[in-house]
């Protein structure tokens, strides 16, 4: 194990209090040193009188892992157990549905899958997950969350950013905008791509929008090359190649000069220094080959069905461990979208994806690292209780689950709950713009605050004003 | 039978997520809305208190209170606002009372009533009038789906700016800001932006030179006719044109993934239509119904024929994995219908500017579609991608070329059959083993032979011929293939559907052998005056102008209906829309007014006061700074390093995967240095260095490109081989071009001088500012020094290499200024 959990060393400095407009004209510099975290909460804390209490005076996060899947995961057949459900299989909903297809509205679906209580906590949690189930009592699981469409890409869309318009800058974004890089040698938010080509809504789920052009997700490819051109052509020594880079950046502060403030011009002349230094760094910190054998087998990184899955699970604890921020991981398509046979699917995406997120999990918290990195896997949104056709279920955005580990997150906490067939959320609703405040709030941000001018406003992640986000202070520690 | 939808259950759904829309734009900067329309703090009440329940869609009680035309239609029970009037008002008096906005909501405010109040009082500025209201119906409430009604262009404070009207919109919309444009921008700027724009490459120094010295005042006239008379000039729109079309060289859809050998015929069709200036209503024609405007069929018919035929591909651009479909009938009709639904989605995001793909499972939740309409558009396609006589992609192809192309392709097949015969006959009357003996013998001449055909020059893809039956198409419940209902025949959109434009069958041309249905759709959406048309002119003036400014007047370019983003120059947007229908759909002209106006012609250096009031340029107080889109990055390269390869049309240019997973073009390949354009288009395999600069790959359609700014792109401008060659090519074309006299030791000041001018005229268009020369010489100098293991000749040409690679990396080649 590394001595120095952060190479880049490059701490926040501590009541360095930087504006916004000052951190506008900075962020280009690197984006390290930054102290905007401490000025938000400083902010916060003075603002406490405007009315939400500030439940934790210091941040314990720092980084984020996102694993997210596409295609909306079904609650009542991994997390929401629901014995109404069973016991009516095969009956009319006794109620109205909203269902995204009308015309195939079958009757109540029971789960095939058995649920047990798990760990300490008694978390009751489906066979199919396992591995999920061994590490419960690092979890919070929130059955209550709520969001606003059933269409794929709009619910994507809030999910991300926020709000169901296009175009907006997602959560990585303004986490890396609030919270500045740890490691300048590799990008501040990296996207792992899934095989099987882009995720449903493409690259928009990792776009800074109106944010400045730096604070997007850099994606890194799947498969064996996970970054091209990591090699400097031959005969160009280590000197020469110093050389270029101070030329280049010689001629594009010129250009620069023409063009003051134009973040997306000091983003390429950034990138050009993060792209160097990538060259040694990204394979280094995607070398799997000096993990342990035991870690190997704890994410199931040499069996065919979890290898994928559990390398780019791996690959995110050394990219977090290296100081990148914000590391998410994405599916190709939206593989969770089990409109057909939903058991089988889902039997076959948990033998995937459980054990190396679990092992993540585990992972972090053995490293000391899980107190100060958020995971969390979500979707866009949950399924119904209610058959289509055969065997598969709908689209629901009235309810589904989600879980997080560390970063301040209650351990071994199961949050809310769902009505009696897992159809709608009724006790303690989360919706998505809660859940953005709460993370940002974990990460010591202050939803309110961490904001950017837009078409004439100040304009945020949350929009509290219009969306009524609200910190969850019930899901931290 | 149509299944019915929950009606409760939509309309909460649509709230939802209307008031999450509108509470997201109704902060917009936007440019104050036409006279016609409802502005203000009265907009922005309807908007946050109003509309979750009374907005365009499934509007409650009938009463939509989204626009000024549909305010003034008033609900259910007729009109509710009478302008001047407060007491006949019916809206005023539900909200006096606080009836509206019903419970649980809050009450309007004192400052919302006095508000509203005031609006009535005043005469409720911009509603529409009534005879409008009464002319096109509710389906013309939203802007993009009205009659074009150009408005008069604005007047100005600054006079002398405004040489087009494209001008005085802007600068309204601008001075009511307290804005202006910024000053024009030189002329190097200008010839560099232009020459990207129509033609996607970069001005010579000659041209440049020429530009500069060329004091006549129509001097920018001449060079735009110069550029839209270019060969290039094809090639750039009509590329742009075929990425909406959504044109890709694979049928995609499985991971095979396999080749269109034949769809450059279409793509080498569009640059041609573009080249030639064929309007652009022509083309959409073409692109629908070429087969029934034409009867010719086969080997022998004119070129025209041939165009009008292969234009039809554009229906079949969409993937189709029919043709590697295993065998299970169930996976095999929904094959077929991925075609139909892929076409559909091309022809609503590249000409209708709305998504008609979500009415496939269901009424569109968010646009005035049905699913029936959605089915009747498919009835439209239907007897050509009969799913019931299905033609597979190699089915989808015939010969038809004229004899001059097919006359020495004849001869030369024949002369090859007649050997092959030959060969054949000399055992023919010979049995038994020797004749077996004999075959053997000449099997490897045949196959010889064999080898040395030609490919058949007058193959074409199109879209296949028609089969009649069955008349209707299936409305699929819940869009699912296995599941058909009710029958429907052609139709078209009734909420953009005038009595003096209804979908009326078409007679095609005597002997085509179709049924008229697609030119009858191609003739509702282009008959003028009309209102399909005046969206389909909107949709493509949109674009044009995101062409010549990265951003379309709507920036959802694809999206122009509900869910679209508000225009921010509305006025303009229709201005543009007439004048291209009015020039018989020649975009020229739309090109001539945007590229001649103080506009475009402005600087991009911002200034500060603008950055205040609109940070994102929206109202264009300054040219936008512009990355140059990846195929552009790439050809500029090439041009740049004297390799361009400007051969014209023809099979696509073969991509490869690599060892690393790159995908290029190997050098050694004879079309390695082709424009991007004649490169293999694979769905699953665009080439690295066009995906690293957005290139997307072509699922369906894209209408715009999303530039990103990432560092794996700085890793492919410094370490890719691609550039990396390019770079010492260049170094060695300045070289042979700038060398003077015997070469001595080191390089003179002088000498290095002249190298560098001319790297900067060929890469940037200019000379080196003081600055730029400074550094410049200094790293030709310093450079050397490392590799001095080289020797000294050696070591400075990596150095000149390097530097040649640095200035193609640098911000002032990879963006428009």
């Amino acid at each position: 194990m590394e001595s120095r959990r952060y190479p880049g060393g490059l701490a926040l400095h501590e009541g360095f209090a930087l504006n916004r407009r000052a951190f506008l004209g900075r962020y280009a510099g690197g984006l390290g040193a930054l102290a905007l975290a401490s000025l938000l909460e400083e902010q916060s804390r003075a603002g406490a009188a405007l009315g939400e209490a500030v439940t934790r005076p210091k941040p314990r996060a720092r980084a984020v892992i996102s694993l997210f899947q596409h295609g909306g995961p079904s609650q009542v057949d991994l997390f929401d157990p629901k014995r109404e459900l069973s016991k009516h299989h095969g009956k009319p909903y006794p109620g109205q549905l909203e269902i995204h297809f009308n015309n195939r509205a079958g009757n109540l679906l029971a789960s095939p899958f058995r649920f047990r209580p798990a760990g300490q906590s008694g978390i009751v949690l489906s066979e199919l997950l396992p591995h999920l189930a061994g590490i419960v009592d690092d979890v919070t699981l929130i059955r209550s969350m709520s969001t606003e469409s059933v269409d794929h890409e709009t619910a994507l869309r809030l999910i991300h950013t926020g709000k169901i318009l296009a175009g907006r800058p997602v959560l990585g974004s303004w986490v890396v905008y609030g919270l500045g890089t740890e490691n300048r040698n590799l990008p501040a938010y990296v996207v792992l791509s899934g095989p099987g080509g882009l995720p449903v809504d493409g690259t928009r789920n990792w776009s800074s929008g109106w944010l400045p052009a730096v604070l997007q997700g850099t994606p890194f490819r799947s498969g064996a090359e996970p970054v091209l051109n990591l090699h400097t052509a031959r005969g160009v020594t280590a000197e020469a190649r110093r050389a270029q880079l101070g030329f280049l950046e010689e001629l594009n502060r010129i250009h620069l000069g023409r063009h003051a403030g134009n973040g997306e011009l000091e983003a390429r002349i950034a990138n050009f220094e993060v792209a160097a230094a990538m060259q040694s760094a990204v394979p280094e910190a995607l070398d799997l080959s000096s993990e342990t054998p035991a870690t190997r087998r704890m994410y199931g990184l040499d069996d065919p069905v979890t290898h994928e899955y559990a390398a780019r699970c791996l690959m995110a604890r050394r990219l977090v461990e290296r100081g990148v921020r914000f590391v998410q991981l994405f599916h190709g398509g939206q593989p969770w979208d089990t409109h057909n046979e939903n058991a089988k699917s889902l039997r076959s995406l948990c033998a995937k994806t459980d054990q190396p997120s679990a092992a993540l999990v585990r992972d972090l918290k053995e490293r000391g690292l899980l107190e100060e990195t958020i995971v969390i896997w979500t979707g866009e949104f949950g399924r119904l209780p209610v058959s289509e056709g055969k065997d598969g279920r709908d689209h629901n955005r009235h309810a589904f689950s989600l879980w997080l580990a560390g970063g301040g997150f209650k351990a071994g906490y199961a949050h809310g709950a769902t009505d009696d067939f897992g159809y709608k959320a009724v006790d303690k609703i989360v919706t998505v713009h809660d859940l953005h405040a709460t993370l940002l709030h974990a990460l010591g941000l202050d939803h309110r605050k961490l904001n950017f001018p837009h078409e004439g406003r100040m304009d945020s992640l949350t929009d509290a004003e219009v969306t009524k986000a609200k910190i969850v202070p019930d899901l931290l520690t | 039978m149509m299944a019915k939808r929950g009606p409760v259950v939509v309309r909460v759904l649509a709230r939802g997520f209307l008031a999450a829309i509108f509470a997201g734009v109704c902060a917009g900067i936007g440019v104050k809305a036409a006279a016609s329309e409802v502005d203000g703090d009265v907009a922005k009440l309807f908007k946050l208190r109003c509309l979750k329940c009374h907005g365009p869609i499934k509007p409650k009680g009938k009463l939509n209170l989204s626009n000024g035309r549909s305010i003034a239609r008033g609900g259910a029970s007729g009109p509710v606002v009478v302008p001047g009037d407060l007491s006949e008002s019916v809206l005023w008096e539900r909200v006096e009372s606080d009836e509206m906005p019903p419970q649980p909501e809050e009450p309007l405010s004192r400052d919302e009533k006095a508000a509203l109040r005031q609006w009535i009082e005043r005469g409720a500025r911009g509603l529409a009038g009534a005879a409008t209201v009464l002319r096109d119906g509710p389906g013309a409430d939203h802007w993009a789906f009205r009659r074009l009604e150009p408005p008069a262009p604005p007047r100005v404070q600054s006079t002398r700016l405004g040489r087009t009207p494209v001008d005085l919109f802007v600068l309204r919309a601008l001075e009511d800001r307290g804005l202006t444009l910024a000053p024009e921008a030189d002329r190097a700027t200008l010839i560099r932006r232009m020459s990207f724009d129509l033609t996607g490459l970069p001005p010579t120094p000659e041209e440049v030179e020429a530009f500069e010295r060329d004091f006549a005042p129509d001097a920018a006239e001449r060079l735009i006719e110069r550029l839209l008379a270019s060969p290039r000039y094809g090639e750039r729109t009509g590329g742009l044109w075929l990425d909406a079309s959504g044109y890709a060289d694979s049928n995609g859809y499985f991971n095979a993934d396999t080749d269109r050998p034949l769809a450059y015929r279409y793509r080498d069709y569009v640059i041609r239509a573009f080249q030639g200036h064929r309007p652009l209503n022509q083309i959409i024609v073409e692109q629908f119904a070429g087969d029934e405007l034409t009867s010719e069929r086969g080997p022998g018919v004119s070129r025209e024929a041939v165009d009008k035929l292969v234009a039809t591909h554009f229906l079949r651009n969409a993937q189709d994995g029919t043709g590697e479909s295993d065998g299970n009938p169930d996976e095999v009709r929904a094959d077929k219908y991925a075609v139909l639904e892929g076409t559909i989605q091309i022809i609503g995001s590249s000409l209708l500017g709305l998504t008609l793909q979500c009415a496939k499972c269901h009424d569109h939740k968010f646009e005035p579609v049905t699913q029936r309409e959605y089915y009747q558009l498919q009835a439209m396609l239907f007897p050509a991608l009969n799913v019931e006589h299905w033609q597979k992609p190699r089915e989808r192809e015939v010969v038809a070329g004229p004899w001059s192309e097919l006359g020495p392709w004849q001869a030369h097949e024949r002369a090859i059959d007649a050997q092959i015969a030959g060969l054949r006959r000399l055992f023919a009357s010979v049995k038994g083993d020797a004749k077996k003996q004999g075959e053997e013998a000449i099997a490897p001449l045949i196959k010889q032979l064999e080898e040395q055909r030609w490919p058949n020059p007058a193959r074409i893809a199109w879209i296949g011929s028609e089969h009649a039956q069955p008349e209707r198409a299936p409305i699929l419940l819940r869009g699912n293939p296995s599941t058909p209902g009710e029958r429907v025949g052609p139709g078209v959109l009734a909420f953009l559907t005038d009595a003096d434009n209804q979908y009326q069958p078409a007679q095609p041309v005597s002997g085509a052998g179709t049924s008229g249905r697609r030119l009858a759709f191609a003739r509702w959406l282009t008959r003028s005056r009309s209102r399909p048309a005046a969206l389909l002119a909107r949709v493509l003036a949109n674009r044009i102008w995101q062409q010549h400014f990265g951003v379309g007047l709507v920036e959802t370019s694809e999206n122009l209906g509900y869910t679209g983003s508000p225009p921010s120059h509305p006025e303009l947007l229709e201005f543009l829309a007439a004048e291209l229908m009015r020039s018989d759909w020649d975009p020229r002209v739309l090109h001539r007014l945007i590229m001649t106006s103080s506009v475009y012609r402005q600087s991009s250096a911002a200034g500060t006061r603008g950055a205040r009031v609109d940070p994102d340029n929206r109202l264009l107080w300054h040219s936008p700074l512009r990355r140059l889109d990846a195929e552009s990055i790439r050809d500029a390269m090439l041009a740049i390093s004297g390799e361009l390869d400007t051969r014209v049309g023809g099979p696509f240019v073969r991509t490869s995967r690599v060892g690393s997973g790159e995908v290029l073009v190997e050098e050694s390949n004879p079309g390695a240095h082709r424009r991007s354009i004649y490169l293999q288009h694979r769905r699953t395999q665009t080439m690295s260095l066009l995906e690293t600069f957005d290139t997307p790959s072509i699922v369906t359609t894209c209408t715009r490109r999303l530039p990103s700014t990432i560092p794996t792109q700085s890793l492919c401008l410094l370490n890719s081989s691609f550039v990396v060659d390019r770079a010492a090519s260049f170094a060695e074309r300045l070289e042979r071009e700038t060398a003077r006299g015997e070469p001595g030791q080191g390089t003179t000041q002088s000498a290095a001088d002249a190298f560098l001018a001319r790297a900067f005229r060929l890469a940037l268009g200019r000379a080196p500012g003081e600055q730029e020369l400074e550094a410049s010489r200094r790293f030709l100098v310093s450079q050397p020094a490392h590799y001095a293991a080289l020797g000294v000749k050696q070591a400075e040409r990596k150095a000149r290499a390097d530097f040649c690679q640095l200035l193609l990396s640098s911000n002032a080649f990879l963006y428009m200024e």
